[in-house]
């Protein structure tokens, strides 16, 4: 019989060596505060103890590791969500929203134009545009938590609206206010930042 | 019924429409949803700047998927440490 995990891979501390830090900056991006994401690392490598024998190795170790994780994330999301009972004021107006928009709904601020991509592949370009993602990450800091978390599971992750509503318990009315607000608020942060058109790259 | 009419009657304000072009980037918007929006599109340039500025920046974060955002603040000692005793703890329990 032959084992599908890799003797040598499968010990605490090869795990914490290889993996740790990458789990925590992943876990930290989509939580925000740096004791959920330790504690969501802590659960899903516990997690991963007991489930190894389930390991197929048809994917990386770091990928299936990062599959339980994102579990333990969404776990912590719906506790976090159910505690501050943010169900039901997430319908009412934020004081931002003031800020976004006039009483009669119109915009309350110009909408300035941002420069031009330097090509069509754009998106893939800015992959190892190390500044940006750091704008990014600051402008994910921004945001009000439960904004920056299922903003974080719906673009980072591509988990579909119905599962991010079904896993957390946050509404489907809730989950457009929250998602159209954190657009709109990294629209105005990377607008004013990254994609100034005085801005180069 | 005159269409026109109605149109200008069901013109979305901004806030709306713009809640509109976000809840397109999650499902696909029904139809009288479809039509508001883009009624409200022809209309507002300041709207149509939002809706590319939102898709374009949708477009290049979700290159980011699966996988930690580059750079970042670090696991702390402590904290690594921690994880490592637990881990311990727990493979010394598990057969
Ligand atoms: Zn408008």
């Amino acid at each position: 019989m032959v084992d599908p995990v890799p003797a040598a891979s499968v010990s605490p501390d090869a795990w914490v060596e290889a993996h740790a830090e990458a789990l925590f900056r992943f876990a930290l991006t989509r939580l925000r505060r740096r004791q959920d994401a330790e504690d969501a690392v802590q659960e899903a490598l516990l997690a991963a103890i007991q489930a190894r024998r389930d390991f197929r190795g048809d994917s990386s170790e770091r990928t299936w590791l990062i599959g339980i994780l994102h579990h333990k994330i969404v776990d912590r999301i719906r506790l976090l969500t159910r505690e501050d009972s943010f169900a039901d004021s997430a319908s009412a107006t934020d004081d931002a929203d003031v800020a976004w928009w006039k009483p009669d709904g119109h915009w309350a601020r110009p909408m300035p134009a941002w420069r031009q991509p330097s090509s069509p592949e754009e998106p893939a370009e800015m992959a190892d545009k190390h500044e940006f993602w750091q704008q990014v990450r600051r402008c994910l800091a921004a945001l009000p938590e439960r904004q920056a978390q299922v903003f974080a599971l719906r673009t980072f992750d591509d988990v579909a609206a119905d599962d991010i509503c079904r896993q957390t318990g946050i509404s489907a009315a809730n989950l457009w206010v929250l998602l159209h607000r954190a657009r709109t608020r990294l629209r105005d942060c990377l607008g004013s930042t990254w994609f100034a058109p005085e801005t180069q790259p | 019924m005159n269409g026109e009419s109605s149109a200008l009657t069901a013109i979305a304000s901004c806030r709306v429409a713009s809640r509109l072009m976000s809840i397109a980037l999650d499902r696909p918007l029904l139809v009288r949803e479809r039509l508001a929006m883009h009624t409200h599109l022809a209309l507002c340039a300041a709207c149509r700047a939002y809706r590319r500025q939102i898709r374009r920046i949708d477009a290049i974060l979700r290159t980011a998927t699966a996988a930690p955002l580059p750079g970042g603040e670090a696991l702390d000692a402590a904290a690594r440490e921690h994880i490592r005793v637990q881990l311990h703890q727990a493979w010394a329990r598990e057969p």
